[in-house]
């Protein structure tokens, strides 16, 4: 391997929960969100070389992963049998911190933010992964007035569905 | 790293903490990811531009093809029926098309080159869609031209077929002359709709397929600047 190999891969190995999270929310079964993983690495580094670090990695991934998840992935299967879909069983929560009721939470979060349309989609996870507002417009390409007010709403969308009571 | 906001302790915000508890589905190693960045993936931005590529050599190639041989995609009948001056017409009109996709190529091109990934979600959005509505629009200049440009003639095609191929009985030299107008007419007209619906076929299952999901995503961008 090349020295920018290298370094390439131990930044996509030690950051590599980001992609994860991307391909969770925007894919239903275990196939498409591995052909996703991969399309987002491999974007990620054809970009590489044009990553100035005017920007954090991490932020930088969550453009670039968002990028291909919301324009240039195609999922294959796109009509999913219901028989196929995934009964939830990857929303784990670390061993270590496993708490039945926190994971029953934890499913009914993705449930909830994948009824979500793609924009919505992505400024959620961006507020999960408590990014400043400044960066969450940057990477949508809003105003952060804008991104305040439409988060708002994707919040009270996402709370009305977790709890339609 | 904490939102600007005035910190609202609500249900979203105690699930953020769930949120960054979740385990990975599963964990790729560096062999793994080493893979992942030498495999090959055509996208599917790349798959337009690969479909437009085709689409204009294969235009192009028919043009080059009938200037180099000479020959064009009439029949030997055909072209013995057709007075010169139409099946030159023809020809000429396909050389300038040769130009008119260069052109179009370098424009698409130009654009293709502007898609990052690295840009914002809106930005690479509408950049795909200017993309997409170049190709739109030489697609519908190129239909109308052809349209416009082959009528005269089909128009004598049918004309001449007319006159040439079928008994006229003791129709009146009038008669002959009008149906044989009306059988022009038919075919110009015929070959126009046909030419319409097949590109509306095409063009629609392709384009509709590539970008019905990004059309949705710019509208959704549009609502929250509205």
């Amino acid at each position: 391997m090349k020295s920018k190999e290298v370094e390439f891969t131990q930044l996509i190995e030690s950051n590599q929960g980001i992609i994860h999270k991307v391909c969770r929310i925007y894919c239903d079964t275990t196939e498409a969100r591995e052909d996703l993983f991969q399309e987002i690495v491999l974007q990620l580094w054809k970009s590489y070389d044009s990553f100035k670090g005017d920007s954090k990695f991490s932020t930088w991934m969550y453009r670039v992963g968002l990028n291909t998840a919301i324009t240039l992935f195609r999922q294959k299967n796109r009509t999913i049998q219901t028989t196929s879909l995934d009964n939830g069983s990857f929303f784990n929560i670390k061993s270590h911190e496993y708490d039945e009721e926190q994971e029953e939470r934890l499913k009914l979060l993705y449930t909830c933010i994948k009824k979500l349309n793609d924009v919505e989609r992505a400024l959620i996870l961006l507020y999960l992964e408590d990014l400043p507002y400044r960066d969450i417009a940057n990477t949508i390409g809003i105003t952060e007035v804008n991104a305040r007010v439409k988060m708002n709403r994707a919040k009270n969308k996402l709370k009305e569905m977790m709890n339609p009571y | 790293m904490i939102n600007n906001e005035p910190h609202i302790h609500d249900e979203l915000d105690d699930l953020k903490s769930i949120w960054k508890k979740q385990a990975d589905e599963k964990s790729y190693g560096k062999e793994q990811i080493f893979k992942m960045i030498h495999r090959k993936s055509i996208n599917s931005v790349q798959w337009l531009f690969v479909i437009t590529l085709i689409e204009l050599f294969l235009a192009t190639g028919i043009s080059v093809w009938a200037l180099v041989s000479g020959s064009n995609l009439f029949s030997s009948h055909l072209t013995e029926i057709m007075n010169e001056e139409s099946l030159q017409t023809y020809e000429y009109i396909s050389h300038a098309s040769v130009l008119g996709s260069a052109l179009f190529v370098a424009l698409t091109f130009y654009y293709y080159r502007k898609i990052s990934v690295q840009s914002s979600v809106r930005q690479l959005i509408q950049s795909i869609i200017k993309f997409r509505k170049t190709i739109f629009w030489f697609i519908i200049i190129w239909v109308f031209l052809t349209i416009a440009f082959m009528l005269p003639t089909y128009f004598e095609m049918g004309r001449q077929i007319f006159l040439h191929d079928y008994d006229k009985g003791n129709m009146s030299a009038e008669e002959i002359r009008r149906t044989a107008h009306g059988v022009g007419v038919g075919l110009a007209t015929v070959t126009s709709v046909l030419i319409i619906f097949f590109s509306l076929l095409y063009y629609g299952i392709i384009y509709g397929i590539f970008l019905r999901r990004l059309g949705k995503n710019l509208k959704e961008l549009k609502k929250i600047e509205a």
